[in-house]
């Protein structure tokens, strides 16, 4: 099976180093299978961060999914 | 002092409590980056006998990374907590080769001393009279200290069962998911039910001992617990100092258990340190043991192509248009049109690049092997490329002063370890891997073009060692002096972000 991907990045906020990174993910990994999303990396340049997520083109992971997880995660936002 | 409870009897006691707890502690680290366990080889979604998680997977092959099925375990709890694999596994290993050390010292003594007839049974009377003093637990009493010779019946057969048994069994069942191992002596591995056999038997046993430590120390306690503390802290029968052994048990189970979590928190405070130590510290014992074996993938008839799997987990996704449009182009050309592939020479800074064709061209090695993540998941594949040994030679031989390959990817790592912006997936081998007939550039699986997920047109395959160094959507393929010039410094993406050893055998 070839199943072409996409990724989708998004602005996020919140991140202070690498234990925030790994909450972030973990609440995101809940809601992988459900939102189509197969992988997914936190990305610090400076102030700025990234959320990088790989999935499906048919399957385009829901926003407000996604901010849900994250602010499960702590005070982390989804920007845009 | 009581001849029957010597120093160093006391002493290589102490020292396991010590370790079990620390493999014990690494083992569920390394349980939870993977909380799910089968007896199928193919460790597919749905298939498991046992999980401690309830994320879903998509059944799907491709679409999502092993990596997103870890759990983060609490410091307190795991060593070193907090999704740390890699360290999870140097610990683990540094802790069982101290252990396995300590019980063969005491499995020496014990029979160079005679003290193995207190815990080996010689008569069959121990099965009725075991049976016997079950009863009385059963009923809530306890044996009266007439029986305990220093130990009683259900004592010997218990001892005798986790020293001789149970602990050899651990052993042998955590070797049997070396890499080294299984592609050097695969009846080996197959005769424990492969990989996911040798790793399901191995959580058994560390269920049965746990259980066994939580019986063993609440006895000690429950039943002539006087006793069995100066037996314990002073080698001494006298229960008349008994109150001063149960002051120093408590202090010493206190201490230990502060050890335990220090360990946990020293590693975490800083990654890298923890990993330097620990690598160092096992990299003897794994070079030792595992550094002569050599894979023989083409020449065994153990794994055949009845073993082939049904389902391949992957680590890491496909590139996609921010990491590398040449790739997708080329993907979306038709066999690999316009694909390149570079090998190089870092030192002296030549260069060759050739297309899938040429590949194609070179002697192909084809064989069938097992392919595992340190996670724990695994597949059987039967695989078919170049052997590296055959493909570098078209740059000339090897140059001066070069003593490793470095393989990168057209596709970016899934994390850095500092969380910067992702940069090429790269792996690095050294001559005794890069020599190994079953170290090969890979294009076919399963009789088939490779597929997208798991690294077409081209990956490596290095079979003596963990996936994490067979890079996947190979782009270039290098001589290079020294790996610490690279990315982190320590010989690869999982290397650098993940802190795995670099010698990934086990």
């Amino acid at each position: 099976m070839n199943t072409h991907l996409v990724s989708t990045t998004y602005r996020i906020a919140g991140i202070r180093g690498d234990l925030d990174v790994k909450w972030v993910l973990q609440e995101l990994f809940d809601i992988f299978t459900e939102q189509g999303i197969g992988q997914a990396t936190v990305e610090i340049a400076g102030d700025e961060q990234v959320l990088v997520v790989k999935h499906k083109p048919d399957q385009v992971p829901d926003r407000k999914v996604i901010a849900e997880a994250m602010g499960k995660a702590g005070n982390f936002q989804l920007l845009d | 002092m009581n001849p029957d409870f010597p120093i160093w009897l006391r002493a290589s006691h102490l020292i396991n409590f010590v370790l079990i707890g620390m493999l014990l502690r690494s083992g569920w680290e390394i349980l939870s980056s993977l909380p799910r366990l089968w007896w199928s080889n193919d460790s597919a979604p749905g298939k498991e006998w046992l999980k401690f998680t309830k994320r879903e997977l998509p059944k799907e092959e491709g679409v999502y990374t092993s990596l997103m099925d870890e759990k983060s375990l609490h410091p307190l709890l795991a060593l070193p907590g907090r999704e740390n694999i890699g360290l999870g596994r140097h610990w683990h290993g540094l802790a069982a080769s101290l252990w396995l050390l300590n019980g063969l010292v005491y499995v020496v003594l014990l029979f160079a001393t005679g003290l193995w007839r207190r815990i080996i049974p010689t008569s069959w009377e121990v099965f009725p009279d075991a049976w016997d003093s079950l009863l009385v637990y059963l009923s809530f009493r306890t044996p009266g200290i007439e029986h305990f010779t220093p130990y009683d019946s259900l004592q010997m057969l218990g001892y005798t069962f986790v020293v001789f048994i149970l602990a050899p069994s651990m052993v042998l069942t955590g070797l049997g998911m070396s890499p080294a191992i299984r592609s050097r002596f695969p009846w080996y591995v197959k005769a424990l039910g492969g990989h996911q056999g040798a790793r399901s038997l191995h959580f058994i046993a560390m269920v049965l001992m746990a259980g066994f430590i939580v019986m063993h120390v609440g006895l000690v306690f429950l039943v002539h617990r006087e006793n069995n503390l100066v037996h314990m802290v002073f080698g001494d029968v006298d229960t008349a100092r008994a109150g001063q052994a149960l002051f120093i048990v408590v202090i010493t189970i206190v201490l230990v258990l502060l050890f335990w979590f220090f360990l946990s928190y020293w590693s975490l405070a800083d990654r890298v340190r923890a990993h330097k130590f620990l690598v160092n510290a096992t990299e003897p014992v794994r070079k030792g043991v595992f550094g002569w074996m050599r894979p023989r993938g083409s020449t065994q008839n153990v794994y055949t192509e009845k073993d082939i799997s049904g389902f391949h987990w992957t680590n890491g996704l496909p590139p996609t248009a921010e990491e590398s449009q040449e790739w997708l182009d080329a993907r979306d050309s038709g066999d690999w049109h316009g694909w390149t592939i570079t090998i190089g020479d870092d030192i002296n800074g030549t260069e060759k690049v050739l297309t899938l064709d040429d590949l194609r061209k070179l002697p192909k090695h084809e064989y069938i092997a097992t392919h595992t993540c340190m996670q724990g998941w695994s597949a059987t594949s039967k695989w078919a490329g170049v052997k590296l040994k055959d493909l570098m030679p078209l740059l000339g031989p090897r140059p001066e002063g070069a003593n490793y390959i470095m393989i990168d990817s057209y596709g970016l790592a899934q994390k850095m370890y500092d969380n910067r912006p992702r940069e090429p997936f790269y792996a690095v081998v050294d001559m005794d891997m890069y020599n190994e007939d079953d170290t090969v550039l890979a294009y076919e699986r399963n009789g088939k073009p490779l597929e997208l997920h798991l690294g077409a047109p081209a990956r490596l395959r290095v079979e003596s060692n963990h996936g994490y160094k067979m890079v996947k959507w190979v782009k270039s393929i290098r001589w290079i002096k020294d790996y610490a010039d690279y990315g982190d410094g320590r010989g690869g993406t999982r290397e650098d972000s993940a802190l795995q050893a670099f010698n990934g055998r086990i």
